[in-house]
């Protein structure tokens, strides 16, 4: 950078009381617009008026003028001092400085009207919120008076018909109660769901976390439809899997009503033609259920949850599908398989047994356990993966959880070779926190591989004894999902 | 020809650049850049059969408890004071503010001018207007150029009057 010099930030004019230039005294600021003889307003407009009104001998500061000259702007500041016939003009450069104070006033007024804006938004905000709350809570009265003033006499309905038919009456009569039974019962179950999808909304529906026997719920089921679709061409066939677990923990209530949703739907649906009804029951289970399973991130040991998302084929199940993104089923002890199948609707929890992370669907039919083989050291077992992973030889995507990531990257560290992330995760890793995240990475990117882990009890054929007993003992193994090529 | 030199002062924001830009440009923008220092414009105005030449000093605005520097005022024929109708901390203080100008300037009369009036309902204004302690000479809006050539006409004729 150059020195600046001094000089060339002012210039000192002498002019007469007509503005015109006697002397340059001292300075080169620019100079060559000031020549003797020469009016000062041709370059300071504004000193017009402002001469005449300078007191005597009575020195003046006038700050923040804009000259232009040599096509550009200056800033300037004059110091004036009038004598009787003259006026000496100081003039000093300050652009720099105008520029500057230019920049942060520009700030701090774009600050000012940032504020008066958002007080004005955060008011309308306000506002709006009132109206929302009223509305709110007229809807929750409206809700609580349903509950009481519509569920009550249908209650009261409900159990006079059934006493009636246990009196001796007519077979007639018997039938016409019977339609009179079925009808309130449905008028109840609409009465329940309308409650239910407002609690859904208010975010006030507890899902409960109960013991269920899945078994006693298939039969409930089956139960409520024997009498109730005779008019349609639809067979119903229940069937329960035998290696279906007894203790299941989720919400029954909550679950019988997702079934027969799915059940009733299926029955509106069906689709007469063979051949098409059919196809749409292998379809069924791609299309509108998924399986997930989660971690419980609070839990100290994670807990898996069987979350299900369903989409209906793309119809509107209204309720339904806000129910069912909160409900979660915790499944205890043998996780192994479940299938509850009815015409039209398959369940599958597919034969694996994962905490951490896993798919379940027919998407992806081939699930590889990887298993640390008997004996073999775990930091071995961790090097030999992570050598796996970034040998290249295999044209493979990971999607590794943080879990296993931060195992392998601790135990290949004791191994006295630290690494660091970015060493770690090459250009076929995704490193995913949350796992189930790292599930729909999977399914969105096609990812060829999730690498997951589990440090749960669990059961699996390669994990039995000798003589075919469970195993209960905790180990840590790896998932490997393979989508089929 | 007659020069005359006329100031306009008030809060930073209230819309002084935007009425001059109107008076002499006869433009308009949205956009708020702050005046810095003084900008100087003119321009020539017709008045009782004389020409006069205004040279229009566009001070920046002032805030809270900032004053405008006495040397502005030096020679100066006539002063605007313009306010914002639609910020009340621009005119809430206004017979002190107009007071201090004038002890400042030593000017008799300002000309009061109520800008940015089509940001109000004509039922919101009138409101206004009876709330105000000084009368306030024109309600103008340098957007929609209301007012604009009369407020300057008006201080045309206090510079010449002086
Ligand atoms: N709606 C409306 N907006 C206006 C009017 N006059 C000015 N504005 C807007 O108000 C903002 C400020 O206008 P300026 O003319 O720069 O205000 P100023 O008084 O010169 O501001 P400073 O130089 O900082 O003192 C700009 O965004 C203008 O577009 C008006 O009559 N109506
Ligand atoms: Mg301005």
């Amino acid at each position: 950078m150059k020195p600046t010099n001094i000089d060339n930030l002012h210039i000192e004019l002498i002019i007469d009381l007509n503005g015109d230039i006697l002397k340059v005294s001292s300075g080169q600021f620019i100079k060559n617009q000031f020549a003797i003889g020469d009016s000062i307003y041709t370059i300071c407009p504004f000193l017009l008026g402002t001469i005449e009104g300078l007191p005597l001998r009575e020195p003046y500061l006038v700050e923040g003028m804009f000259i232009n000259a040599n096509d550009r702007e200056y800033g300037i500041d004059l110091d004036l001092f009038k004598a009787t016939d003259n006026v000496t003009v100081l003039i000093n450069d300050r652009t720099n400085v105008y520029n500057f104070v230019n920049h942060l006033n520009q700030q701090r007024n774009d600050l000012f009207f940032l504020k008066r804006e958002l007080a004005q938004k955060n008011k309308e905000l306000h506002r709006l919120r009132k109206a929302a709350d009223i509305a709110n809570e007229q809807k929750s009265r409206f809700l609580a008076m349903m509950s009481h003033e519509v569920r009550n006499p249908l209650n009261v309905i409900l159990g006079y018909t059934e006493l009636i038919s246990k009196e001796e009456i007519s077979l007639k009569v018997k039938d016409y109660l019977k339609n009179l039974a079925i009808s309130g019962r449905n008028l109840k179950v609409i009465v329940d769901d309308i409650l239910d999808l407002s609690r859904v909304e208010a975010g006030k529906l507890q899902l409960a976390n109960d013991p269920m026997n899945l078994h006693h719920i298939i039969d409930q089921i089956e139960n409520n439809y024997k009498t109730s679709h005779k008019d349609t061409d639809v067979v119903l066939v229940f069937e329960a899997d035998k290696t279906i677990p007894n203790s299941i923990f989720g919400d029954d209530v909550r679950l019988i009503q997702i079934i027969t949703n799915l059940i009733n739907n299926s029955i509106k649906f069906n689709v007469p033609d063979t051949d098409q009804a059919d196809e749409l029951l292998n379809m069924q289970p791609l299309n509108a259920i998924d399986y997930m399973l989660s971690l419980n991130e609070e839990a100290v040991m994670p807990i898996p949850y069987l979350e299900l998302h369903i989409g209906f084929l793309g119809r509107d199940t209204g309720a339904l599908d806000s129910i069912l993104q909160r409900l979660k089923i915790r499944i205890k002890d043998d996780r192994r398989c479940v299938r509850i199948s009815e015409k039209g609707i398959k369940f599958h929890f597919p034969e694996v047994d994962i905490n951490h992370i896993g798919i379940v669907s027919d998407r992806h039919p081939s699930i590889t356990p990887v298993i640390r083989p008997k004996g073999l050291d775990k930091h071995l077992y961790h090097r030999q993966l992570f050598e796996f992973i970034h040998s290249g030889k295999q044209n493979k995507q990971f999607v590794i959880t943080s879990i296993i990531a931060e195992l392998l990257r601790r135990d290949l560290s004791e191994n006295r070779k630290p690494l660091s992330r970015h060493e770690f995760i090459g250009r076929n890793i995704i490193e995913e926190t949350d796992a189930s995240y790292a599930l729909v990475i999977h399914r969105l990117n096609a990812v060829k591989t999730i690498l997951a882990e589990s440090q749960l009890p669990f059961t699996l054929r390669s994990n039995r004894g000798e003589n075919g007993q469970k195993s209960k003992k905790r180990t840590s193994f790896f998932l490997q999902l393979e989508e089929e090529e | 020809m007659i020069a005359k030199k006329v100031l306009l002062v008030g809060s930073f924001g209230v819309g002084k650049t935007s009425l001059v830009r109107r008076f002499v440009l006869n433009e308009f923008s949205e956009d708020y850049i702050s005046t810095i220092g003084v900008r100087v414009s003119s321009k020539v105005v017709e008045l009782d059969e004389n020409e006069i030449k205004l040279m229009i000093w566009d001070v920046a605005g002032t805030s809270k408890d900032e004053k405008v520097p006495k040397a502005y005022f030096l020679g100066a024929s006539a002063a605007m004071y313009v306010f914002d109708l639609s910020r009340e901390e621009t005119y809430i203080n206004l017979s002190e503010d107009l007071e201090a100008i004038k002890q400042l300037s030593g000017l008799e009369n300002i000309v009061v001018v109520g800008n940015k009036k089509d940001l109000l309902s004509e039922e919101a204004l009138q409101e206004l207007k009876s709330t105000f302690a000084v009368p306030v000479n024109l309600i103008t809006s340098a957007k929609e150029n209301a007012n604009v050539e009369d407020a300057f006409l008006l201080l045309s004729k206090q510079a010449l009057s002086k």
